[in-house]
C-alpha cells in the first residue's frame, strides 16, 4: 500500500467534506446555538446580575415604599425610597425607577410585598430576586453584611464527591463515570456521522462513474484508507470544535454541579487514563462502523440503494 | 523493442458467462492500437484486467513487461463508464487526480492548466464539474487521463457520447499523442471513427478475437479489387470494360471488375478509350465490412 497515495486520498476527503454545508452546520451551528441558549437562560434567569447586586448593577433604581418599616433608613444600591406609592409609581411610568415595592403594613404576617412595573417583561428574574434580597436583607441586616446576605440567599456550592475504591484512588471518583460518558457521546455524535460521510462518498463515487477513473490510479485498499484517515480526521475535527465550545460555555457557566465541574476540569487537564482508553476505543468503534458503512457503500449502485 | 502491452490467452468469466475467451495481442509502443467490435464483445472486461481492476480468470496481461498494477503511473486511462465528482471544482479535481498518479501538487496544477487550454476549458477551470456540458466533461476526462504524460494511453469509448466537433477534436488529439512517440490503446463499437486513427487494429466479438493485425493489410487482404472511377463531366464509362458489376453515385462509377482482371488493365482500357480521367481508385472495404467478413468467417452462420 502507498502511503502517500493514501494521504493524498484523505487530504481530498477531508477538504471536500470540510466545506459542506451540512458538516458546518453541525459543527458551529450547533454549539453556537447551545451556547447562546445558555447564555439568554442565564441572563433571564439574572445569576449574574443578581451576584453583583450590591454594588449597583441594575441600571436603574428600585424605588421602595414601606409601610411596615421593616427595613432601615439607608438602603443598599440600588435600592432607593420613594416618598409614597403614587410618586414612586409616577417615577416607575417615566422611567426614573425600574420598579417600585411597596411593602405593606401586615407584611410580617402575610409574607407578601406589591411590584410595580411598566411592563411584564420588566418585573423579570432579576427584579425578583432582588426583592428577594431586599427582604431578606430586610431581617437580617443587624447580622450581616449585604455581600453575605447575598450569599445566604444564593446557597452553598455543594461539591459532590463520590468514593473511589481506595483513599490513594479516592480522586477518580468525581463526577468521572459521567465525564466518560459525556466523552463518548461526543464522539459517537461526531464520529458515527463521520462514517456515514463513507457510505455517502462510497455509494457517490459509484453514482458518478468516477471510481473506475480512481482505481486506475489507486488500489481499493488506497481508497478505502485514504477516506477512512480524511473523514476520520473530519470527526476528530468537530470533536476539537465542541470541545471547545464547550470550555467556552463552561466559563461561563455556575460549576455548581458536580458533573459540570468534572468536565470543566477534565479540559484543562485531561486524565490520562481517560485519554488513553479514548485513543484506543474511539479508533477502533470508529473504524468497525466506518469499515460497516464503506461495505454498505459499495453494495449498491446509487446512493439511495447503499442507504 | 519490447511490447508495452502485451495480453495472453486472456480468459475472464462472469458468473459462468465468458465475456473474454482466449484472447491475445501485443501492442508496439508508439502507435494506435484499435480494439475493435460491438457492445458486450469483451472490450471493456479486456481494457479492465489490463489496469489490474479486474483479475483475469485465466492467462496473463502485462504493461511494459509488469503487472498492470505495477504500471499505474505510466498508463493515462479514460474508462468506458466515466464520470467525476459533481460537486468539486474542474482545477482542485484535476489536481488530486495529477497527484494521485504521482505528481506533485504545483506539477499537477500547471500541467491542469496547460491541458485544459489544449482541450479549450481553460475559461471553464474555476467551475464546478456540473456547471460543465456533456461535451466539456468529457473533455475534462480526457485531460485527467493525459495530465501526468503517461506514454500509454488506454482510452475505452473514446467517441462515445461526443458531438462531431468534439469527435475530431479528440481524433487530432490521438494523432498528436501518436506522433509524439506515445502508444495508444483504444476500443470502439464505432468502427468508422476509427479508420483512420489505428495503425493496428483487433477485431473482437463474443470474446474472442476474429481479426487482428495492422489495418493497411487488414484492407488490402479483405479488398474485392472494386475501384471508384470519374470521368470529366460525368461521362459515361466505355461499354467494353472488363467489369461484373458498375453503379453510379454522384457521377463516379463503383466498379466490381471481372475475376481476374486487374486495376491497372482497367485503367489501360479507359486510356485506350481516350477517356478523361478525374478520379480512379481502389475502394478498400471499410472496416465495418472487414468485421462482418471477420465475423462471418469465425462464425459461420452465426454459430458460436
Amino acid at each position: 500500500m502507498n502511503g502517500r497515495k493514501v494521504l493524498q486520498v484523505a487530504r481530498y476527503e477531508y477538504r471536500v467534506h470540510v466545506r459542506r454545508g451540512g458538516f458546518l452546520l453541525a459543527t458551529f451551528g450547533l454549539p453556537a446555538l447551545s451556547l447562546l441558549i445558555l447564555i439568554v437562560i442565564q441572563t433571564a434567569t439574572g445569576r449574574a446580575a443578581f451576584r453583583t447586586l450590591v454594588v449597583g448593577d441594575l441600571s436603574r433604581p428600585i424605588a421602595v415604599v414601606d409601610q411596615a418599616r421593616a427595613l432601615p433608613e439607608t438602603l443598599p444600591s440600588p435600592f432607593t425610597y420613594a416618598p409614597d406609592i403614587d410618586q414612586g409609581r409616577t417615577g416607575v411610568r417615566e422611567g426614573r425607577y425600574g420598579a417600585l415595592v411597596v411593602i405593606p403594613p401586615d407584611y410580617l404576617e402575610a409574607r407578601r410585598v406589591v411590584v410595580y412595573v411598566t411592563s411584564s417583561l420588566t418585573f423579570g428574574l432579576q427584579v425578583r430576586d432582588a426583592v428577594k434580597f431586599l427582604m431578606a436583607y430586610a431581617e437580617l441586616r443587624n447580622r450581616y453584611t449585604p455581600l453575605e446576605v447575598q450569599r445566604l440567599i444564593q446557597g452553598p456550592e455543594a461539591e459532590v464527591v463520590l468514593l473511589g475504591v481506595s483513599p490513594e484512588r479516592e480522586h477518580e471518583g468525581r463526577g468521572r463515570p459521567f465525564v466518560g460518558i459525556a466523552l463518548s457521546f461526543l464522539f459517537y455524535f461526531a464520529l458515527f456521522p463521520s462514517a456515514g460521510y463513507l457510505l455517502q462518498s462510497v455509494a457517490q463515487e459509484k453514482e458518478s462513474r468516477i471510481m473506475e477513473i480512481l482505481l486506475s490510479s489507486l488500489t481499493p485498499m488506497e481508497l478505502l484508507w485514504g477516506k477512512v484517515l480524511g473523514l476520520g480526521a473530519l470527526g476528530l475535527t468537530q470533536v476539537a470544535v465542541w470541545l471547545l465550545f464547550a470550555r467556552m460555555a463552561l466559563e461561563r457557566l455556575d460549576p455548581a454541579h458536580a458533573f459540570l465541574r468534572a468536565v470543566s476540569e477534565m479540559l484543562r487537564r485531561p486524565d490520562p487514563q481517560l485519554m488513553v482508553a479514548g485513543l484506543v476505543i474511539v479508533p477502533l468503534g470508529y473504524l468497525s462502523y466506518a469499515l460497516l458503512m464503506a461495505g454498505f457503500g459499495s453494495l449498491g449502485n446509487n446512493l439511495r440503494e447503499s442507504q | 523493442m519490447p511490447a508495452v502491452v502485451e495480453i495472453r490467452d486472456l480468459v475472464k468469466r462472469y458468473d459462468g458467462f465468458t465475456a473474454v475467451d482466449h484472447v491475445s495481442f501485443t501492442v508496439a509502443p508508439g502507435c494506435v492500437f484499435a480494439l475493435l467490435g460491438p457492445n458486450g464483445a469483451g472490450k471493456t472486461s479486456t481494457i479492465r484486467v489490463l489496469m489490474g481492476i479486474l483479475f483475469p480468470d485465466e492467462g496473463e496481461a502485462r504493461l511494459f513487461g509488469r503487472a498492470p498494477h505495477e504500471a499505474r503511473e505510466q498508463v493515462g486511462y479514460l474508462p468506458e463508464a466515466r464520470g467525476l465528482y459533481r460537486d468539486a471544482r474542474l482545477d482542485e479535481l484535476l489536481v488530486y487526480l495529477g497527484t494521485l498518479k504521482g505528481l506533485s501538487t504545483a506539477a499537477a496544477r500547471q500541467r491542469a492548466m496547460t491541458w485544459l487550454a489544449r482541450l479549450e476549458l481553460q475559461d471553464r477551470a474555476h467551475h464546478k464539474v456540473h456547471e460543465l456540458s456533456h461535451g466539456m466533461q468529457q473533455r475534462a476526462q480526457i485531460a485527467a487521463a493525459l495530465l501526468h504524460d503517461p506514454p500509454l494511453i488506454i482510452l475505452d469509448e473514446p467517441f462515445q457520447g461526443l458531438d462531431p466537433l468534439n469527435i475530431q477534436l479528440v481524433k487530432g488529439l490521438i494523432l498528436e499523442l501518436r506522433n509524439q512517440g506515445r502508444t495508444v490503446l483504444l476500443s470502439s463499437h464505432q468502427l468508422a471513427h476509427v479508420e483512420t486513427l489505428a495503425d493496428e487494429v483487433a477485431l473482437i466479438h463474443k470474446g474472442r478475437i476474429v481479426l487482428q493485425g495492422p489495418l493497411d493489410t487488414l484492407r488490402r487482404r479483405f479488398a474485392r479489387g472494386d475501384l471508384a472511377i470519374r470521368l470529366k463531366d460525368g461521362a459515361p464509362l466505355p461499354g467494353d470494360l472488363p467489369l461484373q458489376r458498375a453503379e453510379e453515385r454522384n457521377g463516379t462509377w463503383y466498379v466490381v471488375p471481372q475475376a481476374g482482371v486487374i486495376a491497372r488493365e482497367i485503367m489501360q482500357r479507359l486510356l485506350q478509350a481516350g477517356a478523361d480521367i478525374e478520379r480512379f481508385e481502389v475502394v478498400y472495404p471499410s472496416l465495418e465490412e472487414i468485421f462482418l467478413q471477420a465475423v462471418e468467417g469465425a462464425f459461420p452462420g452465426g454459430e458460436e
